[in-house]
């Protein structure tokens, strides 16, 4: 198990991230000196603007507003921003700062926050991270105004999990955005967000939201001080935070739970998880996790109690088959043909006689070769990458068992295989189920049976040793919680959930009061 | 205590199920109907109130030693050099039974499924997930045993349904014929398949709630004392008290009785799931032994040496016993081992306390 370093919350203002080496020095009054010293910083960067100005119609005081191209939004820039400081008739300049402060705070709803900036650090940080600062001649202190504006994506269905009912709306790139997703679904007063920045290069914004008086205090601040220890230049997606939060990097189990879907995000919070949400991925995911959300999809909340729990079951059944398939054909294949039915046996076993590969080899030809299709169909405009399927699944099958490389039965396991890991209506169990196949198929080439027993056996002790914010990865099945069972391999009616789960540490249990199903209530 | 050890009530339950059940449901109904015949399964109700008795004792000592490991308690009743060698002795007759369970066990895996597999291949597979268990310590260790503990439940089933279809009910008949020495080398056969509850004494000290032990390990005894009784009950329902001595392993013969569409053979699915339930009965001793000298050596928290060594020890010990029917003979040897190390060795230390301290006293 890999020890993640800790160190304690530090108290400084959590949207200040590591610093990079810049200097703290205060800057001068001038602004030819404040020119001077950012010129290093600025001047060899093409996508900076600089925009000269005189400030106050009668003042006319030398000033000069620097924001990065395409991240502020230049028309409230110039309308907003620019128009009223040149227009605007100040007093007298010993009021100028206030003045300024009032005035851009009222000049319009674009502009949504305006504060000022001391040092160089502070400063130049400010610019990178996108906002625009103005400098006035006389003046110390920057102003930093918050126009973001640029290019994004529109929010749209997530396309790596759709569904038939509910809601369509998937994460975007931009952090605000998702979280005004989440907050528009909890309009909890207590639905707390909380901001920070990772990486000393990339300062990627990174938000954490909790519902205070469900989520637990001491998961909130175990994540917080990981989050707070990751020195590291540079975070480019979620997965890179994953990583660093994860405890075990070597296991072939996912750890931590994503989704693209604010829906899902938001049931997870009224769960008593903490969201983690990284500027630049549409993702989010939890912590805690337990192996059994990979197997929870949104629509089996939003169907029928007995759709919900037939979709789950399938899901389970599913996994084990995408585990388990192609290495229970090599077992019985290699070693207990005898417990084949005779007339199972007898077609499978007249096609294989044409085949001049053991049953082992036979599949992991087949296994390679439906991986090579995956990976190319993933990477492949949408119209190619199913013609890649096709070509692998029907035409490549077909010509395979012409030429005797393969057997119809190879064809058929390692293509139910290959249906049944897709299944999984999010991605890391999926990955999951197609890194485990692997040593099953050779345990089992290597014991039968008894390989493949074993194998389970050693899968059952792992999941059972994982852990992490004080949540067992295997729970509610080991350790037993009753009470999440009927959440589990089933979905029971969701007026029977009348407690979160058990299985994470939460600071309130009761997630509703006793309902009877007609909708009467009984209290 | 040790957090990574720690364990609740329901996981002892299920540990002290796991620790009784594991090749015995194979070849008990066997063995006891060569002493027994048809009152094959009496042998199993009277052989379940030594490990009774033996809980009770274990439960009382502990309650009057509490928040003492076994260590700390033996060298509380025995002294220091009385309890280390207690502590090394019981250690010891652990990972010796063990042995004899897992050479059992590959001798099994090899005649049914791995003929032509070597029988060090075999114990050595298993011992991977033996000692992989032990490496992640009793929280696991209790875990492992919890999900387990269904698949022995799901394997009854395969059992039971041979049985619904070729019982015969005069099989179990005439009773009260059985004289007392066949009935006493039964009940002692019996002690042999339900030691395994004298761990209580290592776990003791690692159950969360103390006042939950004595309820969580009746129970335990009580799931192991009817799995024991459906299997020799329906073996005997199906072989009856002649046939069923000719087969070595009637637990998997009876399997062979039902012809189910589609499946065919029960074994197959029944065998792939008990492969499971004989390595969970290796990991709970195995563990247990190593912990208890994890204690002794003060390595609670860096215990994997132990584990290891312990484990190459069952292994060795496993490849030495050179037959099927020299592993029964051994069998016959440590229903009395567990005698005097799981019965008689817990109930003196009980003695000693109350001789030292006095009946009513609290440790």
């Amino acid at each position: 198990m890999r020890i993640i370093p800790r160190k304690p919350a530090s108290s400084k203002d959590q949207t200040q991230p590591k610093s990079a080496g810049l200097p703290e020095d205060p800057m001068p009054l001038s602004l030819k000196e404040k020119n001077e010293i950012l010129a290093p910083y600025l001047d060899k960067n093409e996508d900076i603007n600089k925009r000269d100005f005189m400030l106050g119609l009668e003042l006319k005081i030398p000033a000069r507003a620097v924001f990065l191209n395409q991240v502020v939004d230049k028309e409230t820039f110039q309308r907003h921003v620019l128009e009223p400081l040149m227009k605007y008739p100040f007093p007298v300049q010993d009021e100028l700062g206030t003045a300024l402060i009032s005035m851009l705070t009222g000049s319009g709803p674009s502009v949504s926050s305006v504060k000022t900036a001391q040092t160089l650090k502070e400063i130049i940080h400010h610019v990178f991270d996108g906002l625009l600062v103005v400098f006035v001649d006389g003046y110390r202190e920057a102003l930093v105004v918050d126009i973001h504006g640029g290019e994004f994506r529109t929010v749209d269905e997530p396309p790596g999990e759709r569904t038939t009912r509910g809601p369509r709306e998937g994460f975007i790139e931009n952090l605000d955005i998702n979280i005004s997703m989440i907050r528009r679904r909890l309009r909890d007063p207590k639905l707390v967000v909380k901001k920070t920045m990772v990486g000393r290069r990339t300062r990627t914004p990174v938000a954490y939201l909790y519902i205070e008086d469900i989520a637990s205090e001491e998961v909130v601040k175990d994540l917080r001080q990981r989050i707070d220890a990751i020195d590291v230049d540079g975070i480019m997606a979620s997965g890179y935070l994953e990583q660093f939060l994860e405890k075990s990097p070597w296991s072939a189990f996912p750890q931590i739970w994503s989704s693209e879907r604010p829906d899902r995000l938001a049931s997870k919070l009224l769960e008593g998880r903490v969201v983690v949400i990284v500027h630049g991925t549409p993702l989010a995911f939890t912590v805690p996790t337990m192996a059994l959300e990979w197997f929870q999809a949104s629509e089996d909340y939003y169907e029928r109690t007995v759709y919900g729990s037939v979709t789950r079951f399938t899901r389970f059944i599913a996994f084990f088959l995408a585990v388990s398939l192609p290495s229970l054909y090599i077992a019985l294949f290699s070693f207990h043909p005898e417990l084949v039915p005779f007339k199972l046996l007898l077609p499978v076993a007249q096609a294989r006689s044409q085949v001049p590969f053991p049953v082992i080899i036979e599949v992991l030809i087949q296994e390679f070769i439906i991986q090579l299709t995956i990976e190319s169909g993933l990477r492949l405009p949408g119209a190619i990458g199913q013609t890649v399927g096709v070509v692998a699944g029907i035409i490549l099958g077909q010509a395979a068992i012409a030429a005797n490389l393969a057997s119809p039965a190879v064809i058929i396991v390692i293509s139910v295989t290959t249906i049944a890991t897709f299944v999984m209506p999010s991605s890391g169990m999926l990955l999951a189920s197609r890194i485990l196949r692997l040593p099953l198929i050779f345990v089992c080439g290597a014991f039968g049976i008894y390989g493949f027993s074993l194998a389970w056996l050693f899968i059952v002790i792992h999941v059972s040793s994982l852990e992490d914010f004080k949540t067992p990865y295997y729970a509610p099945f080991a350790p037993l919680r009753w009470q999440d069972v009927k959440d589990a391999a089933i979905r029971a009616p969701l007026w029977m959930m009348n407690k979160r789960p058990a299985s994470i540490p939460v600071s309130n249990l009761t997630r509703q009061v006793k309902t009877h199903v007609d909708g009467q209530g009984d209290q | 205590m040790s957090s990574i050890h720690q364990i609740n009530g329901r996981q002892l339950t299920y540990i002290i199920t796991g620790g009784q059940v594991g090749t015995g449901l194979l070849a008990l109904p066997s063995l006891l109907s060569q002493e027994a015949g048809q009152h094959a399964w009496m042998c199993i109700l009277l052989g379940a109130l030594v490990p009774f008795i033996n809980l009770l004792v274990i439960d009382k000592l502990g309650s009057r030693h509490s928040g003492l490991n076994m260590v700390e308690m033996l060298r509380q009743i025995l002294g220091k050099v009385g309890g280390t060698i207690a502590v090394v002795a019981f250690a010891g007759y652990l990972i010796t039974s063990i042995t004899v369970l897992v050479n059992a066990f590959a001798r099994f895996i090899q005649v049914y499924m791995l003929p032509r597999t070597p029988l060090w291949v075999i114990i050595f597979l298993g011992m991977i997930c033996v000692v992989y268990a032990g490496l992640k310590g009793g929280r696991v260790v209790g875990r492992i045993n919890e999900t387990l503990f269904f698949g022995m439940v799901l394997s009854m089933f395969f059992i039971v349904i041979p049985a619904y279809y070729s019982h015969e009910f005069t099989n179990l008949l005439p009773l009260g014929e059985l004289n007392a020495s066949e009935m006493l080398r039964g009940t002692l056969l019996t002690m042999y398949t339900f030691a395994g509850v004298e761990i209580l004494l290592v776990l003791y000290s690692q159950v969360d709630k103390a006042e939950e032990v004595k309820g969580a390990a009746l129970r335990g005894l009580g799931l192991s004392t009817a799995t024991y009784l459906i299997v020799t009950i329906c073996c005997l329902l199906v072989f009856g008290p002649d046939r069923i001595v000719h087969y070595t392993w009637p637990g998997v013969s009876i399997l062979k009785v039902a012809q189910v569409p589609v499946i065919e053979r029960f074994e197959f699915y029944f065998l792939a799931i008990w492969v499971g339930i004989v390595l969970r009965r290796a990991i709970i001793p195995v563990f247990s032994s190593a912990l208890t000298l994890a204690q002794l050596f003060k390595m609670e928290e860096r215990s994997a040496p132990i584990v290891l060594a312990v484990g190459i020890i069952v292994f060795s010990g496993g490849l030495l016993v050179p037959s099927i029917a020299v592993n029964y003979i051994l069998v016959r040897y440590f229903a009395l081992a567990y005698l005097v190390m799981g019965f008689a060795f817990p109930l003196t230390l009980l003695l000693i306390s109350w001789l030292r301290q006095g009946v009513n006293a609290n440790a």
